[in-house]
């Protein structure tokens, strides 16, 4: 296991490369550099220092040299500072990493609470009034883009009744005080919970379905078994498996979809980072965020894989 | 089988030899065809309405028909249509427009002249968020074709060919899926110059692969059968394979999968314009229209309501008609 853990990060080695490739290339084909974006209808900036500017920043060489020097110094920790905050990438981008993980951790657990329960709530009592509610809800939730849900209850909840913040990760000055940053992150991580449990409640209660149709659960029935029994030893553990198989889509659109949520709660996190840096046009900040997000996707899904062969006896990685 | 046969279409019987052929062997010489079917056959066929042969088209079509959820959510999407191409028409009744603003009468509650009360400039409310629809319905559809367009001649290729070109395919769908696809599309929008068409192009280049990677793995699950196998052995060539007996079997589940891509073109367009980097203003969007709607919620607290509401509404129709498609054509897959 462990040396299947080794080949998969050797083998992610070359898709970061191709991505980095492509975050770094992608703004610099483009004639204009982000100097002259800024400086261009700057009547105190001249042709000169603009070029001046962009000469200090190697922008002026063959983009491929430009990547050779990148690549290289990245390799060795170091991916450059910002054009505008002149503060070094990694140390802005690793600042940023925890907002990202806490957000999107807990609106993973949260969905998962919420919706598992449900779906086998639903499975059980199937076609009751219970269950067509909750499904209807269900669908009714998905048609609503999610930040468009965390702004009315940004409104509602932050703003009428007071409840909660409407926005950031603490009040400022209480940095350390941790039941004001779970206070904050209650209502994102309770917006985009919620809408991701919607997706659980839907393959769990699919799942419990068709395992409830199997022989070996009538089986266990006719051996006598109560039911709370057969639930949680044959029918339960069977449906978990594809419910973690969909982990790994679920960890990408919650990194990817942060990026709405962050903007919506003010939340500093790698997704308003490349929304900032792309309008500026912060090259060494674009690329090396592209970079750290997908190793965030890339150790997911890797996480995920070892974690099906731990619940799977079935499954074995060598 | 020479022609492309679609496998669902089992329902059918074979054209005419059904009893007679049958029994002509029992039967004098002199009475063979028009000969009654045997005795017993006939309290079977009596008093009973048999259901003509139908094709696998007929037939979905014929199941999507008796969904009566799929239909109001069709009916719904027409009135949302039609709502929003006749936005001009509607504009030219009220003495609205969709530009002109009214400073003197901004952050107007919904009334009886401004039926969703007026914007932050004063214009009408109500109309933008029809011209919004315009962009919304387009924008799906657009992203709809474009997904299709790439994703079912990329995964009928890949599949049916297999080894280097299945291999390069997935490689770009491994880097593809280990890129957050929203950052990617941040990038590109806030790169390209910003206009409906590119950003249709962007979201659809940038969303082909789930529907690609289905068609793969029905195209190999296909080329195995006994049909292609007899379509070879006819010698017929890779393309006619692949476009004539591959693909028809391919449509339908694309045409199920195009529902949601459609969902996926107004929630991605939603949603860049909401960052400011899909539509831009002055054009409405209904993603744009929210961009800085929490600057003065509390002022105009509907602002923030009905674009939302609206986004809700046509995609909790595409969702509930998308939903009656794969009912219809697949019924297996109905629980």
């Amino acid at each position: 296991m462990t040396r299947y853990a080794i080949r998969r990060l050797l083998q992610a080695i070359p898709l970061l490369f191709v991505i980095s490739l492509i975050g770094f290339t992608l703004y610099r084909i483009t004639p204009n550099s982000p100097f002259f974006a800024e400086l261009a209808l700057n009547p105190e900036a001249s042709p000169e220092d603009i070029r001046r500017l962009e000469e200090k920043y190697g922008l002026d060489r063959p983009i491929h040299e430009q990547y050779r020097t990148w690549l290289w110094n990245a390799l060795h920790g170091d991916f450059g500072r910002s054009y505008f905050t002149k503060r070094p990438v990694m140390e802005m981008i690793v600042e940023r990493i925890p907002n990202t993980l806490t957000l999107t951790l807990s609106a993973f657990v949260i969905s998962l609470l919420v919706g598992i329960p449900l779906g086998i709530i639903c499975a059980i009592k199937r076609n009751s009034v219970l269950d067509n509610a909750l499904r209807a809800i269900a669908v009714f939730l998905t048609s609503f883009p999610n930040w468009w849900i965390g702004l009315i209850a940004i409104v509602v909840l932050g703003g009428w009744l007071r409840w909660f913040p409407q926005g950031g990760v603490y009040t400022i000055g209480r940095e350390w005080d941790l039941l004001d940053r779970l206070h904050h992150l209650a209502l994102p991580a309770l917006v985009a919970g919620i809408d991701g449990s919607v997706g659980y409640l839907r393959i769990m209660r699919s799942q419990v379905l068709e395992q409830m149709r199997q022989d070996f659960v009538r089986t266990a029935y006719a051996k006598g078994l109560r039911q709370r029994v057969v639930m949680w030893r044959h029918v339960l553990r069977n449906a978990f498996l594809p419910v973690w198989t969909g982990f790994g889509g679920l960890l990408a659109g919650l990194i990817s979809g942060a990026a709405l949520l962050e903007y919506t709660f003010s939340w500093p996190g790698l997704g308003r980072l490349i929304l900032d840096s792309a309008l500026k046009r912060d090259f060494p900040v674009i690329t090396a965020n592209l970079v750290v997000a997908s190793t965030l996707l890339i150790i997911g899904y890797l996480l995920v894989d070892l974690g099906y062969a731990l619940i799977d006896p079935r499954v074995r990685y060598d | 089988m020479s022609e492309s046969t679609p496998f669902a279409r089992p329902a059918a019987p074979a054209p005419a030899p059904a009893t007679g052929a049958v029994t002509a062997p029992l039967q004098p010489a002199g009475a063979a065809a028009p000969a009654a079917p045997p005795a017993a056959l006939e309290p079977l066929t009596r008093g009973r309405a048999v259901r003509p042969a139908e094709g696998f088209w007929i037939g979905s079509l014929r199941r999507l028909l008796r969904n009566k959820v799929a239909m109001a959510a069709l009916a719904g999407l027409l009135v949302l249509t039609i709502a929003s191409f006749s936005a001009p028409v509607i504009a030219q009744w009220r003495g609205l427009s969709r530009d002109a603003m009214e400073l003197t009468s901004n952050y107007q509650r919904p009334n009886a002249v401004n039926w969703f009360g007026t914007d932050e400039y004063g214009r009408d409310y109500f109309i933008r968020l029809l011209y919004g629809g315009q962009i919304s319905i387009l924008m799906g559809l657009s992203v709809m074709v474009i997904i299709l367009l790439i994703a079912v001649p990329v995964g009928l290729i890949a599949g049916y060919y297999g080894g280097l070109v299945d291999d390069i395919f997935l490689w770009v769908a491994q880097i593809h899926a280990s890129v957050p696809t929203l950052f990617v599309l941040i990038l590109v929008a806030a790169w390209i110059p910003p206009t409906p068409a590119s950003l249709a192009i962007i979201i659809g280049v940038f969303g082909w692969l789930g529907n690609a990677r289905q068609a793969r793995g029905l195209t190999i699950s296909l080329k195995r059968t006994d049909y292609v196998l007899a379509a070879r052995a006819l010698g017929a060539s890779n393309m006619r394979i692949i476009f004539r007996h591959i693909m028809p079997n391919i449509i339908s589940l694309m045409i199920v999968l195009a529902g949601f891509d459609v969902i996926a073109g107004i929630l991605a367009e939603t949603g860049l314009s909401y960052l400011g980097l899909g539509v831009r203003p002055p054009i409405p969007s209904w993603g744009n229209m929210l961009t800085n709607s929490l600057s003065y919620v509390f002022r105009a607290p509907h602002l923030v309501v009905f674009p939302g509401l609206a986004v809700g509404a046509i995609v909790l129709c595409v969702y509930m008609f998308a939903d009656g498609l794969r009912d219809a054509f697949d019924p297996r897959l109905k629980e």
